[in-house]
């Protein structure tokens, strides 16, 4: 939807007329920009966290900086790498987790977790509404930083290059943080079907 | 593979599936109210910007501190040598003494 609307959408002169202060051009940037950072919110969301309060943060951050960005990189990639560390600012914040208990588990989730770890068959579990309710408890268990490697090497499919990119972090800390977040997410799956069998 | 990361890839490949139709456009007056907030905000500084800010007068200070150094020192540096070399000469003391 952004690249199609990034055809007719003029970003440089719009970002030069923001940078003179044009308050129409900043809502222009601003409404041209939202369906990307907000897609980056919702997949990031802090618990307890309104997405449209973290938008508004991020676009603030984005105002506020706006005199720092030089052009090297694109300015959507530029806008995303404020919107990631918002939201690990955000979860950072955050510092307790909910305790994950099989009995907290609804009846679809408990059932898609059954069928992932009973099933040894190679099929997904069709719920795929509670696979994802499901996966977002787990991530919720994992440190942000651990988190947000691991939602967006095996949720959304990004290269540890592109990660890189969108963090600032260095790829082998990117694998070691992946490491550890699979391994924590292991240690959660056993301690799951000792419940399920108690 | 280890039989855990395949059930968590599994649960992955499911969550990945799940239709997503929330609206992407912003609310009606969100980008209104974040633009009017956004230029209102005043601009980040950076602390590089802040040290770069201050390097520059630093340096000229440097080199008003050293050219004053240099200037007072060379002289009395020299007129020390003169003293010295004044003080070394065994044929100006005799006729001193003379």
């Amino acid at each position: 939807m952004l690249l199609m609307a990034d055809e007719t959408f003029d970003l440089a002169g719009c970002l030069e007329r923001v940078r003179a202060r044009d308050q129409t051009a900043a809502r222009e940037l601003v409404e041209h920009l939202y369906p990307l950072v907000i897609r980056i919110v919702r997949s990031h969301l802090p618990r307890r966290v309104a997405e449209e309060d973290l938008a508004q943060d991020i676009f603030l951050k984005m105002f506020t900086r706006l005199a720092q960005y030089q052009g090297s990189v694109p300015f959507t990639h530029w806008v995303s790498r404020i919107a990631v560390t918002t939201c690990i600012d955000q979860l950072r914040a955050q510092k307790r987790r909910p305790e994950f208990r099989w009995a907290d588990l609804s009846e679809n989730e408990a059932e898609v977790l059954d069928n992932v770890l009973s099933d040894t068959t190679a099929e997904t579990p069709s719920d795929s509404m509670a696979a994802r309710e499901l996966v977002g408890k787990l991530l919720d268990q994992l440190s942000p930083a651990d988190r947000t490697v691991i939602q967006m090497l095996d949720l959304e499919q990004k290269s540890v290059a592109e990660i890189s990119a969108l963090t600032g972090w260095g790829q082998s800390m990117i694998k070691v943080r992946a490491f550890r977040a699979r391994r924590k997410l292991q240690k959660l799956f056993q301690e799951l079907r000792n419940q399920e069998k108690s | 593979m280890n039989p855990h990361h395949q059930q968590w890839l599994r649960l992955a490949t499911a969550a990945r599936q799940a239709p997503d139709d929330r609206d992407e456009t912003a609310p009606f007056g969100f980008a209104t109210r974040v633009a009017a907030l956004g230029l209102l905000a005043p601009a980040a500084v950076l602390p590089r910007a802040v040290f770069e800010k201050f390097a520059l007068r630093g340096l000229f200070a440097a080199c008003a501190l050293s050219a004053a150094a240099a200037a007072f020192g060379y002289s009395a540096f020299t007129s020390e040598q003169e003293t010295e070399a004044v003080a070394g000469d065994t044929v100006t003391e005799v006729l001193a003494q003379s």
